[in-house]
C-alpha cells in the first residue's frame, strides 16, 4: 500500500455504493499526506456527511492538513469551465453556455457526472500543484461507466464529419420527429458548437486515457464483507482488467474480528447482541478467506476493521493507519 | 401497482424489493422484477417461479425507438449510423428515458402483470432515472420524446399506480440519505410510496449493564448498545423530519437472499 501512496500520481478508488468509497478516498488521501505528499482528494456529489465530520465545506474546497486539499465536484461549474477552456473563441463558449439544451446537459441529465469527473482530474493533474490526486467516482451501479467516459465525449464529437447523405437527412427528420422540432434544432447548434472544441477536446481525452492507464496511476478496489457485494466486485475487477486499468489494490472495508469468548450473558437483549455478532463474523470469515485467496497475485489486499463512525480528522486517521 | 425501490448502496435494496414482489405474488398478483441495470441482486434474490428482467442501456433504446418509430427494414442501418449513436449513447438522460419507458410499457401495455417491482439501483441512480420524465417533458417541448416523457411523468406522480418506497438502515447516514432522497421526491412531486428501515435491532432496555471481564465481549456490547441507541435516534429524527412513519425490518441472521426475502415478506405484506 505504501509504494501507492509514495509512487503514484493518480489513484482511483472504485466499488459499489455502501462500501465506503468515500472515506476510504479521503483517507488514502490523508494517508499520503502524512508520508509527505502534496495531495488533493476530489470526492463526488454525496460527500456531504465528510465534509461535515471534517468541519469543512467541500463544495467550496478546503485544506484539510498543511499537504491536504479536499474539494467536492461541481457539475455545473466543471462544464461551464469545459466549455471555456475548449472554446476557440468566446462567441463559440457564449453560443454554448446559453444553449438550452446545453443548460439541461450541465445540470439535470444523468451520466453527467461521469464526463466531469473525469474532466476535473485532468485538471487537477495538469496543474502541476501536486504530486498525488486521490478521486473517488460516482456512486454509480456502474462504476465503469467512469472509465467509458472519454470515449463516450469522442463519439459524441466524432459525429458531425458524416453528417451528409440520404441516410444522414433521414435521420435527422426522424429525430426531429422524436426530440421536436425546437429542441432539435437547440441540438443542432449545440452539436455544431461543439465541434468547433473537437481538436482540444479530443486531445484532451486522449489526455485522461493515458493518465488513468498509464503507470503513475493506480486502481484501488473498495468492498466489504458480504457476498453481494464481493459478487459485485470480482465482475467489477474483471471489468476493469477487460480495459486495461492497472488495480493496484484490493480494500476490504468495515470488516470484523472472529470471536471466540464464550461469556455468560444474564441480560437476554445483550446475549441476543453478542449472538449476532458471533454469527455475522463466522459467516464473514466464511466469505472473506475464498475471496482473498481468488485474487490474482500482485494485488495488495488491505483489511480495514469496523472502527467508530467517521466523524472526525481523528477517525480518519485510524482508518488511514489501518491502510498502511 | 408499480413499486419502485431505492435506497443508499448496501441497505438491501435489492432484498426488500424481492420480499415485495413475493408478498404481492402470495396474494395472487401476476408479478414481474425488474433491474435497472446489467443483472443483479434482485435476480439473485427471488425465488424462481418470479420472473425478473434487465433494462440496461444502448439495446433497450434500440428496441424502443425501432418500435415506436417503426423503422422496419431501415433499423439497422439506422441503429449503426453515427448520428444515432452520438444521440443515444453520448448525450445523456436519454437512455434513462427509455429505461423508464420500458418500465411504463411492462406495467402499463403489457397487461401481463399486476405488480411491477422495479430495483432503480442507489438513490443518486434512481433519481436521475426518476426525474427524466419531467425533464424531458420541459427539455423537449414537441414531439415525440415530449409526449412519451408526459405520460411516463404522469404516471411516477400518480399515487394510485406508482409507490416509490425508500430503503435505509439504522445508521447515521443511510438514514439521512433516505430522508434527502424523499424530500427530493417530493420536489419532483412523485408518489411517494414508504421509509423502510431494514436490518433494525430491538431496542434495548432502559437498564443495560454491560459485563466487564474480557474487554473483547464488552467492546462488541458496548458495540451493540451504541447502535441501538443511534438507531432510536435515527428514526425519531428521521420522522420528524419527514413526518412520515417508517416501517422497520428486522435484522435477520445471515441467509441466503432467497431466504432472507420470503421471510421479509411477511413485514412487508401491507405494501402488496
Amino acid at each position: 500500500m505504501r509504494e501507492l501512496f509514495t509512487r503514484k500520481r493518480l489513484v482511483v478508488c472504485v466499488g459499489t455504493g455502501g462500501v465506503g468509497k468515500t472515506t476510504i478516498s479521503a483517507a488514502l488521501a490523508l494517508a499520503a499526506a502524512r508520508a509527505g505528499r502534496r495531495t488533493v482528494v476530489l470526492t463526488i456529489d454525496p460527500a456531504r456527511a465528510l465534509g461535515r465530520a471534517l468541519g469543512v465545506d467541500l463544495a467550496k474546497g478546503a485544506w484539510i492538513e498543511p499537504n491536504l486539499y479536499a474539494t467536492m465536484l461541481d457539475q455545473k461549474r466543471a462544464w461551464d469551465g469545459f466549455v471555456a477552456r475548449h472554446a476557440p473563441s468566446d462567441a463559440v463558449a457564449h453560443t454554448l453556455l446559453a444553449n438550452p439544451f446545453y443548460q439541461r446537459l450541465s445540470t439535470a441529465f444523468a451520466g453527467s457526472t461521469e464526463y466531469m469527473a473525469i474532466e476535473e482530474m485532468c485538471q487537477l493533474l495538469d496543474s502541476g500543484a501536486h504530486d498525488l490526486v486521490v478521486l473517488d467516482t460516482p456512486p454509480s451501479a456502474h462504476a465503469i461507466d467512469f472509465l467509458r467516459a472519454p470515449e463516450r465525449i469522442d463519439r459524441l464529437l466524432a459525429e458531425p464529419r458524416d453528417l451528409t447523405g440520404t441516410l444522414a437527412r433521414f435521420l435527422g427528420r426522424q429525430l426531429e420527429r422524436v426530440a421536436g422540432a425546437v429542441t432539435f434544432r437547440d441540438i443542432g447548434t449545440f452539436v455544431r458548437a461543439l465541434t468547433t472544441l473537437v481538436a482540444g477536446v479530443r486531445d484532451r481525452t486522449r489526455h485522461a486515457r493515458a493518465y488513468l492507464r498509464g503507470g503513475d496511476a493506480a486502481f484501488v478496489l473498495v468492498t466489504g464483507p458480504r457476498t453481494s457485494i464481493l459478487d459485485d466486485t470480482r465482475e467489477l475487477a474483471a471489468a476493469l482488467a477487460e480495459r486495461a486499468a492497472p488495480l493496484a489494490a484490493v480494500v476490504i472495508n468495515r470488516t470484523h474480528p472472529v470471536l471466540s469468548a464464550r461469556p455468560t450473558l444474564v441480560d437476554p437483549w445483550l446475549a441476543a447482541r453478542w449472538n449476532d455478532a458471533v454469527v455475522e463474523a463466522t459467516a464473514e470469515a466464511a466469505v472473506l478467506d475464498p475471496f482473498v485467496a481468488s485474487l490474482p497475485p500482485g494485488i495488495t489486499c488491505v483489511r480495514v476493521p469496523e472502527g467508530r463512525d467517521i466523524c472526525s480528522l481523528d477517525a480518519l486517521g485510524d482508518v488511514a493507519r489501518a491502510l498502511e | 401497482m408499480l413499486h419502485y425501490v431505492t435506497g443508499k448502496g448496501g441497505v438491501g435494496k435489492s432484498t426488500i424489493a424481492a420480499a415485495i414482489a413475493i408478498a404481492a405474488a402470495a396474494r395472487g398478483h401476476r408479478v414481474l422484477g425488474i433491474e435497472l441495470g446489467p443483472r443483479g441482486g434482485l435476480a439473485r434474490a427471488l425465488p424462481p417461479d418470479i420472473e425478473v428482467m434487465q433494462i440496461d442501456g444502448a439495446a433497450a433504446v434500440g428496441e424502443y425507438l425501432t418500435r415506436r418509430m417503426h423503422l422496419g427494414r431501415f433499423a439497422r442501418p439506422i441503429l449503426e449510423h453515427p448520428l444515432y449513436n452520438a444521440f443515444v449513447e453520448a448525450a445523456p438522460g436519454v437512455r434513462e428515458l427509455v429505461a423508464i419507458g420500458k418500465v411504463r410499457d411492462e406495467y402499463e401495455l403489457q397487461k401481463r402483470w399486476d405488480t411491477v417491482v422495479v430495483d432503480a439501483g442507489g438513490s443518486g441512480h434512481a433519481l436521475e432515472h426518476l426525474r427524466m420524465p419531467a425533464t424531458a417533458e420541459q427539455t423537449f417541448r414537441s414531439g415525440l420524446i415530449h409526449r412519451e416523457a408526459a405520460r411516463n411523468a404522469a404516471l411516477l406522480r400518480d399515487p394510485q399506480r406508482c409507490a416509490i418506497h425508500v430503503i435505509a438502515m439504522p445508521e447515521e447516514m443511510p438514514l439521512g440519505e433516505a430522508a434527502q432522497t424523499v424530500e427530493a421526491l417530493r420536489t419532483l412531486d412523485l408518489a411517494i410510496g414508504r421509509v423502510i428501515v431494514n436490518r433494525c435491532t430491538p431496542p434495548a432496555p432502559a437498564e443495560v449493564e454491560i459485563p466487564t471481564g474480557d474487554p473483547v465481549v464488552a467492546q462488541v456490547l458496548q458495540h451493540a448498545l451504541d447502535r441501538a441507541h443511534a438507531q432510536e435516534r435515527g428514526i425519531d429524527e428521521l420522522q420528524r423530519r419527514l413526518g412520515l412513519p417508517v416501517i422497520r425490518v428486522p435484522r435477520l441472521p445471515v441467509m441466503e437472499l432467497t431466504a432472507q426475502a420470503r421471510a421479509l415478506a411477511w413485514p412487508l405484506a401491507e405494501l402488496a
